[in-house]
Order: structure tokens, then sequence, then C-alpha cells
């Protein structure tokens, strides 16, 4: 049984006149009792169905060079290997279209000794061969989760390259009709592949997306990827925000471990009320930040700014409030909220450096100086160092508090595209 | 699609409901269910919580909301409207409670945002009263629900009591029912659940207590804090029963300064005993007394004593009601004089009014003989 709990942290104190609401959501799920332990084996005892499919590119550049594929396939091996016992799994084959590996019919194999020994050998005849069509890969890993509608379904998603024997609204159109129906990790291998496309998986997908410059690093990223798969726990968990009449929720974000804006993907509930999709939860803790601007109320005056509820299939499991009370106490009204502050301060980060790295594609140099000095700038402040590294693999930093930087003259692919799709990784802030 | 309207005033709530009669869910707002035809009362909404939480849950509101208007249904178990959002006041602005010789008033005053005065009285049997008068501190986190769930556990521990002593009973008896009674407040006011922020930050709701026990002859009263009760006997001096358990006070009992300079001082009315989640010392002090004669009981809150502090200068006030004035309509004057003179604070008193018993008749019944 996993347990959830939601706190707020703000300054719910606002001057008078003042509309803007802003507040943080810590979300932690825990279990009691055995289920969503890592690494699992008792995810049949804690009765939760769970669906994994790995989907693998077998075009024919994972053959340039061969380390490429056997190394999709050694870890395509750890990942079935990582399996717990009771799981139900399929490994497909993705091309121009999508094709099965393991199971050899279209559906899932429950895992077990022998059907993990039986998919193994499958794996070892996964041959590239083709083009790369993404969103053939996508529906079919709906088609195959059909079958099971109440369990978890997760896919990891490998790609070395572009989605180039597809148009994009196809690909669009078919990340649109999989929302819902399965979360999806993706990665690019090598730096051949688009970040945008796969963002947008991840994105709609409720998953990640990361680079994996050396073949030979996928192994333990599979392995990790699917350690938190067989961790899940719960299903369909909603961020449900309920604000009053005439308010306006500007944006509704998750900012730890990951930023990700969920703000269009709001489902409405009723007039005042719209669910947020979080997917899937295990043992874990997330953030969220939500700005809310509301009518002013008067001196003295305190009001529900939010409701923030967490829906578990349509039962109501914890709740945060976000208040607002408006008062002519200046030493109240201006008290700074760490914790806004610093994911307000994350997410201004992780815009710079997506804006200073569109900049710099461009040729505006100028613009991405700019931009990318404010990321180091920000970055520093916020004691992200693992942020700074990345930074300082595509800006010469000469100094950090001020965001004086250079761009490099040559700047490797793979270290510009692991600042682009890490750009979302956030630090907790420290309570 | 039913329009805007229609949708605003059902379905505004992100709760939903559970028809008591036959378990269907309904939409709350609505009057009867659909489903079985059965009336609604006011429903909580199904949240299923499996971890305490902090919420505060006070009493579902029978009143619309102060902000929009909107139906008692639509406020939130939490006192927040499910439309407008506005948390609604722990307490009512006015209230009034006439039982006749027992009548009390409280009101919100003019410069506070809530009323933080709870009371609670009762007329128990003929010539058997409980009066108590609970302020919410203001600086700490929703005093009001904490003072009225006090003063309401406090009267109940009163009134049963006074209905378990025999007549005219021993005033032993009140001194440990008047130290229950400040207990079973005190409990009250930590099953309301006091917010541990609040708590570590030294603000968790917080009310001064006074009660009242009277009988036609006898009276006693125990508090904590600076609300008091004063004796307005018909032919006698009018006296304070009660000393402040504030700063003011102690300072002018440790003979620091006199009583004009400590009312004078800043630090004049902080309370140095009180009820709350933080209170150290939550047993009252008490006084007992006989009563010889007619007269009146007066219990309020600092929000009447502050404009007229020395009992002789209260008496003048009270005095000053119209004549004829029942005990509801002298607390009304004495209301309508705290806010003539500025209303700085809620404002609440009780009246009490004490007649002697008639002498016993020493009456023998006549022995007869039969058959003499």
């Amino acid at each position: 049984m996993t347990t959830f709990s939601a706190e707020t942290y703000q300054n719910e104190y606002l001057s008078e006149g003042a509309t803007e609401v802003n507040a943080v959501i810590t979300v932690t799920a825990v279990s009691g009792g055995s289920g969503g332990a890592v690494g699992g084996s008792d995810a049949v005892a804690s009765g939760t169905d769970r669906v994994e499919l790995i989907i693998v590119d077998g075009s024919g550049s994972m053959g340039q060079p061969p380390t490429k594929i056997k190394e999709a396939r050694k870890a395509t091996q750890v990942a079935v290997d990582t399996l717990a016992d009771g799981t139900w799994f399929a490994v497909v084959r993705g091309a121009n279209q999508a094709s099965m590996v393991y199971p050899p019919t279209r559906g899932l194999a429950l895992a077990s000794d022998a059907t993990k020994a039986e998919a193994r050998a499958a794996i070892s005849h996964l041959n590239p061969d083709g083009g790369t069509a993404i969103g053939t890969w996508l529906l079919a890993a709906k088609e195959l989760c059909a079958g099971r509608p109440d369990a978890i379904c997760h896919a990891i998603l490998l790609t070395d390259g572009r989605n180039e024997s597809q148009p994009a609204h196809e690909l669009d159109a078919a990340i649109a009709a999989c929302v819902g129906e399965f979360e999806c990790d993706a990665r690019g291998v090598g730096t051949d592949w688009e970040v945008r496309e796969l963002r947008k998986i991840a994105k709609a997908l409720l998953g990640t997306v990361d680079i994996v410059a050396q073949p030979e690093q996928l192994a333990e990223d599979f392995k990790a990827m699917t350690e938190q798969a067989m961790g899940k726990s719960v299903k369909t968990v909603s961020l449900r925000v309920w604000a009053p009449q005439g308010a306006t929720v500007n944006f509704v974000k998750q900012v730890a471990p990951t930023i990700q804006d969920l703000t269009a993907q709001a489902v409405p509930v009723n007039a005042l009320t719209k669910d947020y999709p979080t997917g899937s939860w295990g043992d874990e803790s997330r953030d969220y930040h939500v700005c809310i601007t509301v009518n002013a109320g008067p001196v003295g005056a305190e009001m529900l700014a939010g409701r923030i509820s967490l829906v578990v299939g349509d039962e109501v499991v914890s709740q945060a409030l976000v208040k607002a009370i408006w008062t002519d106490d200046i030493a109240l009204s201006t008290r700074i909220n760490d914790e806004v502050a610093h994911y307000t301060g994350q997410a201004e980060l992780a815009d710079a450096i997506q804006e200073g790295l569109e900049a710099r594609k461009s040729g505006d140099e100028e613009l991405a100086t700019a931009k990318l000095g404010r990321a180091v700038q920000l970055a520093a402040t916020a004691g992200n160092d693992e942020t700074t590294k990345l930074l300082s693999r595509v800006v010469d930093i000469d100094d950090q508090a001020t965001g004086t930087v250079r761009l490099k003259r040559v700047v490797e692919d793979a270290d510009e595209m692991a600042l682009d799709t890490r750009s979302t990784k956030t630090i907790r802030v420290r309570k | 699609m039913s329009d805007e309207n229609a949708d605003l005033k059902h379905d505004t709530s992100p709760f939903t409901a559970v028809c008591p009669h036959c378990g269907t869910t309904v939409v709350p707002g609505d009057k009867f269910c659909e489903a079985c035809g059965a009336d609604l009362p006011l429903l909580a909404p199904k949240t299923i919580v499996h971890e305490t939480p902090p919420f505060e849950m006070p009493a579902i509101s029978l009143e619309p909301c102060v902000g929009c208007g909107a139906p008692a249904s639509e406020i939130s178990p939490d006192r927040y409207c499910q439309r407008c959002g506005l948390r609604q006041p722990d307490n009512a602005a006015h209230r009034e409670i006439d039982l006749g010789l027992i009548a009390g008033v409280s009101d919100i005053g003019l410069r506070h945002h809530d009323n933080e005065d709870a009371m609670a009285l009762a007329e128990v049997a003929p010539g058997r009263w409980v009066a108590v008068v609970c302020d919410g501190v203001s600086s700490t986190v929703h005093p009001g629900a904490a003072a009225q769930a006090a003063a309401d556990a406090a009267c109940t521990v009163l009134s049963e009591a006074v209905k378990a002593s025999p007549e005219g009973g021993p005033v032993d008896n009140y001194r440990a029912a008047l130290v229950d009674a400040a207990a079973q407040a005190q409990q009250a006011i930590l099953d309301l659940r006091p917010d541990q922020e609040a708590l570590e930050a030294g603000n968790s709701a917080s009310c001064t207590f006074v009660a009242a026990v009277v009988d036609e002859e006898h009276l006693s009263v125990g508090w904590l804090g600076d609300s008091r009760a004063y004796w307005f006997g018909e032919g006698d001096d009018p006296v304070r029963l009660t000393t402040d358990d504030s700063w003011a006070a102690q300072a002018v009992a440790a003979g620091l300064m006199s009583e004009a300079e400590a009312e004078a001082d800043d630090r004049a009315h902080a309370i140095v005993r009180w009820l709350g989640a933080d209170a150290v010392d939550v047993v009252p002090s008490v006084i007992t007394a006989e009563l010889s004669g007619t007269g009146r009981v007066m219990v309020c809150s600092d929000g009447l004593w502050n404009y007229a502090s020395e009992a002789h200068e209260l008496a003048v006030h009270l005095e000053g009601a119209p004549k004829g004035s029942t005990n509801l309509q002298a607390c009304q004057h004495l209301v309508r004089f705290a806010r003539g003179e500025g209303g700085h604070d809620n404002i609440t008193v009780i009246l009490v009014s004490v007649t002697p018993p008639p002498p016993q008749s020493k009456h023998e019944a006549p022995t007869k003989r039969m058959g003499s």
C-alpha cells in the first residue's frame, strides 16, 4: 500500500492589491511493506501488474559501427534480466515498421527464467536493416499494452538517428495517440539523432530523454531504467488543481527531479478544476511549482488560492493548500520563500540553457553568450555543480558569479546534446 | 451541454460525495439523490486519506459564503468557499444568546477582520447558571475556532458538574469542576489538531479562559488570562472578581510600577497564561464567594473592559442601559458602548441576574390522631 503526502512551501502573505501566488508542493510516495522495492522481485506479490517493453532501433545505421548493435543487444539482454518475475514484457525491433523480437507473436510474455532465456536468445539475432519511423514503434507499443489496461506500462525506446522514414506529422499523431497508454523513457545513442524529437516523445509520455554517447554505456542505463520501472507501484496519479472563480492557473510545473511543464497537459474536471498527469509512482518524491493569479482580497482576508489534491484512480489520497493572506505588514509580504525562489531560478536556468543552445545553433553568438552566461551564473547560485560541469564543455567560464563566459570554438556534438537533454535536471533545495 | 452557470452552481467542487441512502456518487450541492430520490443533507466530501494530515476540520458551515454568497453546501469542511476561495470566519461576527436571566453578546468590534472571541452559557436548572468566555489570541493561527471549542467544552463540563451536585452544593465541588473544565477546554483545542509549524513558531491557536458557575447564593469563577468576571451587587460596591494573568498585572503585583503606568505600557496586555497547544500551565485560578443579595454577575473579554477597567466605571455603563432592559439588552448596550469607544477588539459580555431565594418557611405538617 503506497502512502502519499503533500506539503506546501510558500509565503502566503501578499501585499495590498497583489494577485500572484507561488507555491512549491512536495509530493512524497512511500510504500509500506515489500511493494515498490527497487529490483522488486515482489512485484507480483504486491499485486501490481506490470508491462515492460524494450524498443530497440534496428535500422541500418545501428550496424555502423557494429559495436553499436552489439552493445544495444547486450543492453537489451541486461534489461530483460533485470525484469521482475511475473512482469509482462516484449522486445520490439524498430525500423520502417515495428517487428517482434520476443515473443515471436504480437503479444506479451510473462517473465520467468525460461522466457528470459528465450528472449536473450532471440535478442542475439537482432540485426540492423532498414530506416527509422519511430511513430510506428510507438503505435506497436500501444497495441501491446492494450491487452492489459490495468497494468503499469513502461517502454524503453532506443534510437540512433533521426525519424527520417516518416513525416513529422505522422510521428506527432502517433505520440498523441499514445498519451496515457504507456510511459516512455527515450534514449539516443551516438549523436546522429534529434534531441527535439525524443524530447517530444518523453514529454508527452511522461518519461525522460537522455544521450548515451558511447554504446558501451547502454547496458548500465538500461539496467537503471528497468530497475526504476520495476519500482513503480501506483499506476495513474494526477495532480488535481482547484482554483477559485476568477483565478487563473498560470502554470503547473514539475521542478524536481526534472523540470517538466505540465500546464498544457491539463485535463479539465469541472469549471474550476483541472487534472495534471504525473504518471506512475514508486517510492519517490517530486516537487511541483504552481503559480496562480487570484483576484486581490481586502487586507486581512484569507483566501484559498489553490487546493492541490493527489488523485489515484478517482480517489483523493492527499492534499495541500495554497493560501493567500493579504496584509499591510511589509515584513510579512516581502519574505522570500526559499523553495519558490530556488525553483524559479532552476526553471530560469533550464530556459537559459535552451535559448543559449538555440542561439548558438542559429549563429547568434552574442545572444548565445549572454544566455549561457546567465545559465552559468544561475547554476553557480543554486549550487548545481552537475549543470555547471555540462556548461563548461560548451563555454569557457571566466567568472561564475557574474556569468562571464566565452563560447568554445569547437564543441563536441555529444557535449552539446548532453547539456541539452540534461538542462531539465534540477537539484533539490535543502529543506 | 448544460450552461456555464449550472456548471458553476453544481459542479465546482473538486470532491465527490456519496448518497447516504443508496451509496451512489452525487455532486455536492445537489438537494436530492438522482438515483434513489432521497434528501441529501450537507455532505462532507469523500476524501480517503491514508495518512493523518494536518487539516483543520471545524464543524461544517451552516451559513453562506461571506464573500460571494455561495450556499453553505459549497463551503468545504476546512472553511474555504469552493467558489471564491474565501476563508470563512471561524465565529459569526455578531452572536446573541438570550436565556432570560442569563444572556450574552459577542461582537467583532470595528477593527478586526474576524471575531475571535467565543462564549458559551447555560441555565442548567432554575437558578443555576454557567457562563464561559474565551478570547482568541489574534497573533496566533486561527484562534477563533480554538476559543469556541474551548468555551463549548468548558460549558459542558460545568453544566454536568452542576447537575451532579446536590442543591446549593459545596463550593469546593465547583473548584474541582473549574479545574476540570479548563483541562477539557484545553483538550478540545488539541483535538482541533493545531498546526505543527505554528506550534514551532510559537503562535499555535491560543485563547484566554474565564468560566463562572453561579447559583442564587454562590459563585465560583476560574480563569486563565485577562478575560474577567465582575460582581455588581445591589447596594454593594461593584467588585472585580478576577486578577489578570497579564504582564501589567504581574508588574503591578511585583511592585514594579503603578497600575496606571502598567496599563499605559505596550506590554500591558501580553497574557502570561492561556489555553493552547503551547500552554505550560492550564490550571486556572479559582475564586469562590457567597452572594448576599440581588445583583448581576458579568463575565467579559478585554474588548469591553479596556474601555472601563475599574469595577465602578463598568458599573456606571451597566446602569446606563435603559430602564427595564433585559440582560440581553444590557449586553447589547455595553457592546454599543465599547464600539462607540472605538471597538478596537472583539467584544464579548455575559450577564447573569441573581436574586436570593425566599426564606425557607418552617412549617410542620399537623399530625392527626386517628380516632381520638
